[in-house]
């Protein structure tokens, strides 16, 4: 090895696919509900009035819980996207701790395709403290120059 | 022993980078590019085996000429 280094998770836009893949592997009820957007659309709340804020990926507020409101994520000018959550569904579940386990879902979800993308073997474990370890294995050298790729 | 990369993914979505199997600086270049892919990188530690490379190919260069 010659490098070690820390990063903080960061939804990106380049990733929209990874936060879709990572809510639904937080929430499997909402696999075919979330809405993706090219623009960002408004949100609504729990009386069905329309939010001042919009996004461009949406969970609409029957998909989240009773008396919810349009859960949603934002791309940012900056190629960040924001989740935006009201205080009654921060406070109902939605919280910081449930971002985090986005977070690490999010992260997996990056990881593994960039894995893929590489050709490599992709291997995932979860450590007693709640960690998760994902190998990604280059394949045999010379599998790995037929595959055109390379470290 | 096969090269790696090994990514630890924490609950609030610290993430730590590194690779196995190797020596030198050749896959530094995936390593940081998955962290930006990742999100935003905080901390970068160079390990010596970096610099063992660095001498190695120093060493070669010198028995060559």
């Amino acid at each position: 090895m010659s490098e070690y280094i820390k990063a903080r998770t960061v939804f990106k836009v380049d990733h929209l696919d990874c936060l879709v893949q990572a809510l639904q592997d937080i929430n499997p009820h909402w696999s075919g509900k979330i809405e993706v957007h090219e623009k960002p659309v408004a949100l609504f709340g729990y009386h069905g009035d329309r939010r001042a804020e919009s996004a461009e990926i949406v969970i609409r507020r029957e998909h989240v819980r009773n008396g919810a409101n349009d859960i949603g994520f934002k791309v940012q000018a900056d190629g960040t996207v924001s989740a935006i959550i009201s205080a009654f569904d921060q406070q109902s579940g939605n919280d910081a701790e449930w971002l985090g386990t986005l977070s690490q879902h999010y992260a997996f979800r990056v990881t593994e395709q960039r894995g893929v993308a590489m050709g490599c073997d992709v291997i995932k474990t979860v450590n007693e403290d709640g960690t998760w370890r994902v190998v990604l294995r280059q394949p045999e050298v010379e599998a790995w120059q037929q595959a055109g790729r390379g470290w | 022993m096969a090269s790696e990369i090994v990514v630890t993914i924490g609950k609030g979505g610290i993430v730590t980078i590194e690779g196995e199997g190797y020596h030198g600086p050749v896959c530094d270049t995936q390593l940081r590019a998955l962290a930006v892919d990742l999100g935003d990188i905080e901390a970068v530690e160079t390990k010596p085996e970096f610099f063992e490379q660095t001498r190695s190919n120093v060493q070669t260069q010198n028995i060559g000429g």
